[in-house]
């Protein structure tokens, strides 16, 4: 690579992974391909050539071996024909022109005529004969015919021999060429034994006459027919003659090689000078597209290369320019992005503090507690070194509350790197100079700044102390202080948007301070207000006790008095104690009752529930109601079915409402009957009072139950008073109902419903 | 419980109350019917304190809430007494519930007369017990 760009760093760019880029394998390619083509150019002409003349060559050469072959069987067959002739006419022939056999000094001089003539055999039904050695060695035996008669004649084989190849240059047949006699009955000398079906092959007369034998071996051949059915067959071996033809395909062979050799170097040299300068260019173009622009081409010539070289040196400057501006910008953005990130995590801290410190606000009510949890987070979430909270009471000076974290046992001070710095005094006076102290007059963050002289520029350190007011609306309650160590020269420590998340958070902390202030004087209230129910309560049940028992000893004596226990009263006398004692009955019923009703209201009406029997229940009632009932007209009667099922109810209470009840009925009714009823259906158990009186009517039906009501104006009976109310209030207490029903004239049913007992809720049985 | 019944006018009868109105009351009624002899203890411990010179007692009607001990340890401590062991103790009270009144059963009690008294029936009441008979009438 080249010179690093500008701007840039060591890492690697932006588009990483980069594709390939393709190096030296182009370098060759132009000069191949040039290469190529001309090698090609050249080569394909050439072998057409060589193809063509080897071939015609090879056509001409058959032709002429067969022509030449063809002629020396002809000239041979002359000679042999001309040979036989000659040892025919040396014979002795009778006067019918046949052979008689020779004379002894004939055949001397035949053989001395003829030496190649060893004898001859005549073979003429029983008159043959014979003359001279055909049975030897080197003894070739030609039969032939003479004026129609068969005569073998014998043959020095070395004289035949000389006969064929006598006269033949070496170019007549070769090296190869071989001559055979061809007999009718056999040719000679067959070494092999086939040319019978050579001669039979070549009287074909195919062309070329080119016979293979039955090993493989090919031999160009002609036969040239002689007289008496003799024959000359003449061969050479294909070998010899095509050997030529080789020879002559080789030949063009090595000189289109070096053709193509010398073209090769030829057009090497000149490719390379052509494609030099672009090698030089496309090395060039890849450290540019490896990121090097600063790469620049000389140019050598002023042809379009030279051009391409020059528009290629522009191209690059722009593209450097271009590419530089790019990287500016991408820095640029880079700076933003990094910043904007920044921002992004410091609003999530933000977030996430205030969030935590909510929590922290619901779940810790004891100030201090809670004080000292924020501390402990805001100290954690920006790596504050110490954080600290100070209340201040109405004038007084601010008293540190919580600080986190906390100092160990008698340190004073905290660590900053190498330096020691005094966390917080234990208590700041409102006029002093601290930061501590103008943020809470001011109201507003204050921040003081410390530099830690070190011996070392990188070992110094910056304390910063920011402070702020504790606000409750105007009111500065207390200051939350926060130092923070940042090493100089770094950072610039708390920033505008840090102390907003501080000022954020110190309000929450001053209304949560405000909150748990409210939450200990409420519960200092609910305190006295237990205190003075519990007050309240005993109150009611000692004032029950201390007015019923006075009441109770003037209803005792005065009922004395009526009943004449201490002597006969005159009327007069009697009606006053009379109206004393009805009159002392109602205020204790009304005491009673305005006791209860207090109760209830002040929700200190506890039910004691357990399963209570009605029928057990009315039976220890019965001898009160009967007493309420006086009169003699009045029948006192009661229905209720011994399997009835226990209600779960308040015994007290519900003697209370079966009193009022039957009190009720018996103070309205002057004759008839009162009836009490009790039965059970589903979950519930009812109970009704049904009475003759004078019935109320359907205005009242409801008003009889909100309390000092009357049931019947201008009824001499006293006044109901509180105890229908009371009454539903019980029933309704335990889940029941209390209704009425009434026909004006015939008499009213008072009937209240009490949940059953259910054996599985034996656990409300309490006390 | 055995023991021979005593007319109304030979029988003592031992009021324990803490309120002298209600030991009034009680007596007056009691002499309406015939009663001459009544005594008057405040509390349990009073009637223990002062066993010795009591007479020979016939019924101790006892108010369950009393001012030292309650009813139930009187009631213990009295029959414990080998003076008093025999004689029918009836409980009067102002708790008056089903509950109360078989809680005074359970303890012994031989009577139940429930508070405030009915003037009425408080003569015949009393004259029952002597009679004999067990009441247990909480109102």
């Amino acid at each position: 690579m080249g010179t690093s760009v500008g701007g840039r760093t060591g890492e690697a760019p932006a588009a990483s992974p980069a594709p390939p880029i393709p190096t030296t394998g182009m370098r060759g390619g132009l000069g191949r391909t040039l290469l190529s083509a001309f090698l090609l150019m050249s080569i394909v002409p050439l072998v057409l050539f060589i193809l063509y003349t080897v071939r015609s060559s090879r056509a001409w050469v058959i032709d002429a071996a067969e022509r030449r072959l063809e002629a020396v069987a002809n000239l041979k067959a002359q000679a042999m024909d001309f040979w036989v002739e000659r040892s025919l006419v040396v014979l002795p022939k009778g006067d019918d022109g046949t052979l008689r056999p020779p004379t002894e000094a004939e055949w001397r001089r035949i053989q001395g005529e003829v030496p190649a003539l060893l004898g001859l055999t005549v073979k003429d039904g029983g008159r043959g004969w014979s003359v001279g050695d055909c049975a030897g060695a080197g003894t070739v035996i030609l039969p032939l015919e003479i004026a129609g008669e068969p005569v073998s004649l014998c043959y020095r084989a070395d004289s035949l021999q000389g006969l064929l190849y006598e006269g033949l240059s070496e170019g007549a047949v070769g090296k190869t060429g071989r001559l055979f006699l061809v007999r009718p009955t056999g040719i000679w000398p067959d070494d092999r034994g086939e040319r019978q079906a050579e001669v039979a092959f070549l009287k074909q007369g195919e062309n070329p006459n080119l016979y293979t034998f039955s090993d493989g071996e090919a031999v160009f051949a002609a036969y040239s027919a002689g007289a008496q059915g003799l024959g000359i067959l003449v061969e050479q071996e294909s070998s010899e003659v095509m050997g030529v033809v080789d020879r002559v395909a080789a030949t063009h062979i090595a000189a289109a090689l070096a053709v193509a050799l010398l073209t090769t170097i030829a057009v090497s040299a000149t490719t390379r000078k052509i494609i030099q300068p672009v090698i030089r260019l496309t090395e060039a173009a890849l450290k540019v597209a490896n990121g090097d622009f600063d790469q620049r081409v000389a140019v050598q010539s002023r042809d379009e290369i030279g051009i391409l070289t020059y528009v290629f040196n522009q191209m690059a400057a722009e593209l450097a320019v271009l590419y530089r501006e790019l990287e500016r910008k991408v820095a640029q953005r880079t700076a933003e992005l990094q910043r904007s990130n920044y921002e992004l995590q410091l609003q999530t801290l933000r977030w996430r503090t205030t969030l935590e410190v909510g929590q922290a606000i619901i779940a810790w009510r004891d100030p201090d507690a809670l004080m000292f949890h924020v501390a402990s987070l805001i100290v954690k979430a920006f790596r504050y070194v110490s954080v600290a909270f100070y209340l201040v009471e109405e004038g007084a000076e601010g008293q540190l509350r919580s600080i986190y974290p906390q100092p160990l046992d008698g340190a004073t001070e905290e660590a900053v790197g190498r330096h020691r710095v005094k966390p917080w005094p234990d208590a700041f006076s409102l006029e002093e100079e601290s930061v501590l102290a103008r943020a809470y007059r001011s109201g507003a963050p204050q921040r003081e700044v410390e530099s830690l002289e070190a011996l070392h520029a990188w070992n110094r350190r910056t304390v910063i102390r920011v402070a702020l007011p504790l606000k409750k609306g105007e009111r500065v309650i207390g200051v939350l202080g926060v130092i923070s160590a940042e090493v100089e020269g770094i950072d610039g420590g708390i920033d505008e948007a840090e102390i907003e998340t501080l000022m954020h958070v110190a309000n929450l902390v001053a209304l949560a301070l405000e909150n748990a202030r409210a939450y200990e004087s409420e519960r200092a209230l609910a305190r006295r207000l237990k205190a003075a129910e519990l007050f309240k309560n005993r109150f009611l049940a000692n004032m029950s006790h201390e007015l019923r028992e006075p009441l109770n000893t003037i209803l005792g004596f005065s009922r004395l008095l009526i009943k004449g226990v201490d002597g006969a009263l005159t009327p007069e006398q009697r009606e006053d104690i009379e109206r004393i004692y009805e009159n002392s009955r109602r205020l204790l019923q009304l005491f009673d009752d305005i006791l209860t009703i207090s109760q209830i209201q002040a929700g200190l009406m506890d039910l004691r529930l357990e399963p209570v029997s009605i029928g057990e229940l009315v039976e220890s009632i019965w001898p009160t109601a009967e007493a309420l009932v006086r009169g003699e007209k009045v029948r006192l009667l009661r229905d209720i079915p011994p399997e009835l099922p226990p209600v779960l109810a308040d015994e007290q209470r519900l003697r209370q409402v079966l009193l009022h009840l039957l009190g009720n009925a018996a103070k309205f009714t002057e004759e008839g009957w009162i009836f009490l009823r009790a039965w059970a259906e589903e979950a519930m158990v009812y109970v009704s009072v049904s009475d003759t009186g004078p019935g109320i009517p359907p205005a009242d039906r409801e008003r009889i139950f909100d309390g000092f009501e009357k049931g019947v104006a201008g009824s001499r009976r006293n006044g109901i008073g509180l105890g229908l109310a009371i009454s539903r209030r019980f029933v309704e207490m335990h889940g029941g109902r209390l209704w009425v029903q009434s026909e004006e004239g015939k008499g009213s049913t008072f009937t209240f419903s009490l949940p059953r007992y259910a054996p599985e809720r034996k656990e409300e049985d309490g006390e | 419980m055995s023991r021979t019944a005593r007319p109304p006018q030979e029988a003592t009868i031992l009021v324990v109350e803490d309120n002298f109105n209600n030991f009034l009351l009680m007596t007056r009624l009691m002499a309406f019917m015939g009663v001459k002899r009544c005594e008057w203890k405040a509390s349990g411990w009073k009637v223990l304190e002062f066993a010795e010179t009591l007479g020979e007692i016939d019924l101790i009607l006892m108010d369950l809430m009393l001012p030292d001990a309650d009813g139930y340890q009187s009631l213990e401590a009295i029959r414990a007494h080998p003076k008093l062991k025999d004689v029918p103790i009836v409980a009067v009270t102002a708790n008056v519930s089903v509950a109360s009144v078989e809680k005074a059963r359970q303890a012994g009690f031989d009577g139940f007369i429930g508070k405030p008294l009915d003037p009425d029936r408080f003569p015949d009441q009393i004259r029952r017990i002597l009679a004999g008979e067990e009441v247990w009438e909480p109102q």
